[in-house]
């Protein structure tokens, strides 16, 4: 297996001096202060950091769910700063698969329609097979028909990546995806989303405190209270099966 | 702890201060709705005992037989506190040019049964004009006004204006007990005066009052054996005197809404606590999992949660109280002053606004109750873990039922599953829409019930438009008068006289029309039936227990007995007369004694009918058509009832819904985060909460529909009796329309959770579901 990347770096996404602050006055946070990176296109990008260093905001701030309150951030050539909510919407709707720590599947549908109500709501044509070939390609093929609640903590996350993955999009955000997993579990989620980032060259944007798993990443954003305080390259990446915490 | 827990609670309910105002105005209308109509129903049923107590009402008046010996033999009779005799004739009226149909009743000057209350004038040095006709035609103390007695038109100078108590509702009979307005007027007069304006047309009756402590039942029993051995015709119960029976089901009416609309508030409300509180019991997992892990027990757990039903309780329920404790008096006054109830009562019952307070505490808790055991039901280690525990998920209820349903595209699955995720909310949702339907349907079935009785009544049963007394019989000439008379279409001789069927059952007193078979006057599905025997009113046929071809007695004035055959059923919404042919009464001696006419298309009414008035041998002239148009006059008024009806509907879908709604979305806000993080717009998440919203309010439409044709039917039939028969009429646009208010409830009770939705942050749910 080779990887996708190409071979000029072509940025997905550059924060020039981003910061972030939520609320105001005395009661004002600065979760994220002059953070500037950029983020290439293939890459498989881990943003380690403890609770509350920023990691979360910055992932929001990638993903058009939050403004920045400054800098600039250009995202597959948009720059996020400068589009109104609609604007935001379509931009995640084309360009970005979230996927989240506890999954947020529907309980009441099946994991082929709780990808397929994405893709619908999207506007995508084609809905069945595309579900379909999403759920297959994460390994869950016999499992379309199941519900959440039929669904081992792992399927469930590979339901969720699926759902992020099935409209195609050039950037896929994780939020501490293995959080609510045990190590087994993890680790195939994890493996799931190496073979998307090297298979399909798909741009994986991961944050997790959990250092074991910045061994698998391309690149190292480490954050603490806000702040970029290191970016590594990881020139021998290892296997998501041989990440172990 | 506790003291925490409670500092707690009140900053929760400051929170939400929306959805727990919602819930205190609905225990509010509730309780107000209990104390006011209840107290009023309470200070009505005191008035009516008073006026029965300060003017000695008769609890028996035997009609006809020989009055005087039977008045005799009366006063004998154990149980008995006093006997009047009188004599009463229905006697035409004339005052300037109205003729009017008349009742004289002699009167003793300070008689031990049926007093009259003197509202002004004097009671003595003439006559005692009765209060409703008085208003009627303005008439006041000193005026003159003239009866038709046997020779000819008499002056009757008025001494006074009274009040009876067999007057309040100024019914003619129990077959007449909406005769149109200016059409029939009361004057007691002393009692020989009586006698003799009378003549041979007088009718003798004896009242009876029993003693305080007498067994009146038995008592009664006693005093129809009696009667029928001094050959009476009839024994008229208190209960059954007319104007009492028809204000007697009105206020049974009235006490029936006392209990069924505020019942539909509290039972809103306690849905609407419940749907609130198992949303924050929902949301409050992690916490009542530390606190069951830090030792709180599972009863303070309870009794926390249950104090969210108790607080709102307490509030709506005590200022709810407090409002219709007030609010009673001013109702009692207005009913009161409406009919005219002379000695009303108006105290306070601080009872009944302890029920009412009481009500909507015990509400309150009841709807938190279930909350606050799923609370005290949570396993601390499960709970802390975070995640709620997920439903299994499942095609939905309807997919089920119709599985082509779940070819559907995945969006409109989504909308049919979600309403089956949260089952109680769901179910809270369409009970609040069967609740706020049945008040509708109640209310506007009242509406369409009298409207479309009295258009049926006014258009297919009675069709003259004016109902003419004579002072003679009935001859070929004076309808030729009356036919020439401008405005006039068609006229046909008909009689009435009084009857009291009887069946190997019972008996009933009525009167008996006569028609000819041919008539014009009056719709028959079968006419030819009145050749063949009685046609009986419907009410009679289920108290005489008879079948078509079964064997009557009729007995008639003078003693005769005819006896006869059931020869079919009408089905009429006012009274239950008893038919026959023209001449089968003249057979039997009774010649025509009224006139009905019909005006032609386009006549002037009062100009037709001031021209009947002048004809000179008419004694009385009615307005048929008066009553209708008296309903129409009064069809803003009941157009404002049913509006507000649909406002207080509306307050009690929109409660439910709106807290609903809101638990939806807050419950949802992962969901919809998730969804609007994929690209999914606003708008398109705020149309799958509106479908769902609007579907459940269809459901509730769809039961709802029949429930609430069931309760209002049931409701109307409460002021079903011989007098009226109303059956449950609603016209086919009214379920259409009220279906129709209750979705634009929904709708407008969506919007500040839609609002809500919009204001989701989603980076910050985003952060604080990561931790």
């Amino acid at each position: 297996m080779s990887p996708a990347t190409p071979a000029v770096p072509e940025p997905v996404a550059v924060l020039s001096d981003l910061g972030k602050t939520y609320g105001e006055g005395a009661s004002a946070v600065e979760a994220l202060r002059a953070a500037s990176l950029s983020i290439d296109r293939g890459e498989l990008v881990v943003v380690l950091g403890p609770s509350g260093s920023g990691k979360t905001t910055l992932l929001n701030l990638i993903g058009a769910l939050e403004r920045p309150s400054r800098g600039t951030l250009v995202v597959v050539g948009r720059e996020l700063e400068t589009l109104d909510e609609g604007e935001r919407t379509s931009f995640r709707r084309e360009q970005v698969g979230f996927v989240f720590q506890f999954f947020n599947l529907v309980p009441s549908l099946t994991a082929l329609e709780n990808v397929a109500l994405v893709l619908e709501l999207t506007g995508r044509d084609d809905v069945e097979r595309r579900a379909t070939h999403a759920l297959e390609a994460v390994g869950l093929g016999d499992r379309l028909d199941h519900f959440p609640a039929q669904l081992s903590g792992g399927e469930q996350q590979r339901v969720a990546i699926a759902r992020a993955v099935a409209k195609d999009p050039a950037l896929v955000l994780c939020d501490e995806p293995t959080g609510a997993l045990d190590l087994e579990t993890g680790r195939l989620v994890l493996e799931e989303l190496r073979r998307l980032n090297r298979e399909d060259g798909r741009t994986v944007l991961m944050v997790t405190h959990n250092s074991a798993i910045a061994a698998m990443a391309d690149r190292v954003v480490r954050m603490r209270s806000g702040e970029i305080v290191a970016v590594e390259r990881n020139e021998h990446p290892v296997e998501a099966s041989q990440v172990s915490w | 702890m506790v003291r925490m827990l409670r500092r707690k609670l009140l900053r929760d309910l400051r929170r939400q201060k929306g959805q727990a105002t919602a819930i205190a105005v609905t225990l509010f209308l509730g309780a107000a709705l209990f104390a006011a109509s209840y107290d009023a129903y309470r200070n009505l049923q005191a008035s009516y005992a008073r006026v029965f107590v300060d003017l000695r009402a008769a609890d028996l008046t035997v009609v006809g037989g020989r009055g005087d010996s039977f008045g005799q033999a009366a006063r004998t009779v154990e149980g008995v506190a006093a006997v009047e005799t009188r004599t009463v004739a229905d006697l035409p009226l004339r005052i300037g040019r109205s003729k009017l149909l008349g009742r004289v009743v002699g009167t003793a000057p300070d008689p031990d049964v049926n007093r009259l209350l003197l509202e002004s004038g004097s009671r003595s040095g003439g006559a005692l004009v009765e209060q409703h006709f008085a208003g009627d035609f303005d008439l006041q103390p000193g005026q003159t006004i003239e009866v038709l007695g046997l020779d000819g038109w008499q002056p009757l100078q008025i001494a006074g204006i009274v009040s009876s108590w067999e007057y309040l509702w100024p019914a003619r009979s129990r077959q007449d007990v909406l005769p149109p307005p200016r059409s029939f007027g009361v004057v007691f007069v002393p009692e020989d005066e009586a006698a003799i304006l009378a003549g041979a047309n007088g009718m003798r009756e004896t009242l009876v009052r029993f003693a305080p402590h007498a067994d009146v039942a038995a008592s009664t029993a006693r005093f129809q054996r009696l009667a029928l051995q001094f050959d009476a015709t009839d024994t008229v119960t208190r209960a059954d005197q007319p104007s009492n029976a028809a204000l007697q089901t009105d206020i049974d009416g009235f006490r029936d809404l006392a209990v069924l609309f505020p019942l539909l508030f509290l039972a809103a409300a306690a849905l609407a606590t419940g749907v609130l509180l198992s949303r924050r019991v929902r949301a409050e997992r992690s916490l009542i999992g530390m606190l069951r892990a830090s030792g709180a027990s599972r009863r303070a757990l309870v009794a926390h949660y249950l104090s969210y039903g108790l607080v709102l309780g307490l509030a709506g329920g005590i200022a709810g109280a407090a409002a219709g404790e007030a609010a009673a008096s001013a109702m009692t006054r207005v009913y009161t002053g409406e009919l005219g109830i002379p000695l009303a009562v108006t105290q306070a019952h601080p009872g009944t606004a302890a029920v009412a307070a009481g009500f909507a505490l015990a509400v309150g808790a009841l709807g938190a109750l279930a909350p606050a055991l799923a609370a005290s039901r949570v396993e601390p280690a499960e709970a802390m873990r975070g995640t709620p525990p997920s439903g299994r998920g499942g095609p939905s209820l309807a997919e089920r039922f119709v599985p082509p349903l779940g070819r559907l595209p995945v969006r409109f699955r989504h909308v049919l599953r979600s309403i089956s995720r949260s089952r109680r909310r769901s179910l809270s949702t369409v009970l609040g829409v069967v609740l706020a339907l049945t008040l509708i349907l109640v209310a506007w079935g009242m509406l369409d019930t009298t409207s479309v009785l009295l258009s049926r009544q006014f258009g297919d049963v009675d069709r003259q438009d004016a109902d003419v007394r004579l002072d003679g019989p009935v001859s070929a000439g004076a309808l030729r008068r009356i036919e020439a008379v401008t405005g006039v279409a068609a006229a046909e001789a008909a009689t009435e006289v009084p009857v009291t069927l009887v069946s190997s059952h019972d008996r009933y007193a009525t009167a008996l029309r006569g028609f000819r078979p041919g008539t014009t006057m009056h719709g028959f599905a079968d006419p030819s039936a009145l050749e063949r025997g009685v046609l009986l009113g419907r009410a009679s046929r289920d108290l005489l227990q008879l079948g078509v071809g079964d064997p009557i007695a009729l007995r008639l004035p003078g003693g005769q007995v005819d006896e006869s055959r059931v020869s079919g059923f009408v089905d009429e919404p006012l009274g239950t007369y008893a038919y026959t042919s023209l001449e089968r009464l003249v057979t039997l001696g009774f010649d025509p004694n009224q006139v009905l006419v019909r005006f032609a298309p386009g006549a002037d009414t009062e100009a037709t009918l001031a021209g009947l008035e002048e004809l000179p041998d008419v004694a009385a002239v009615t307005d048929t058509r008066g009553l209708e148009r008296l309903f129409n006059r009064y069809l803003g008024l009941f157009y404002a009832f049913v509006g507000t009806m649909l406002v207080f509907a509306a307050t009690l879908a929109f409660v439910i819904m709106f807290t609903s709604m809101s638990a939806n979305v807050a419950e949802r806000s992962v969901e919809v985060t998730t969804l609007r993080a994929n690209g999914v717009s606003h708008r398109q998440v705020a149309q799958l909460l509106r479908a769902e919203n609007v579907l459940l309010t269809l459901a509730g439409i769809a039961v709802g529909l029949p429930v609430a044709w069931i309760v209002a039917r049931e409701f109307m039939a409460a002021y079903s009796s011989d007098l009226f028969r109303f059956d449950l009429q609603l016209k086919p646009w009214t379920p259409a329309l009220a279906g129709l208010c209750l979705v634009a409830v929904a709708l407008l009770s969506e919007l500040p959770a839609l609002r809500a939705l919009r204001r989701i942050d989603l980076g910050r749910t985003v952060r604080e579901r990561a931790g």
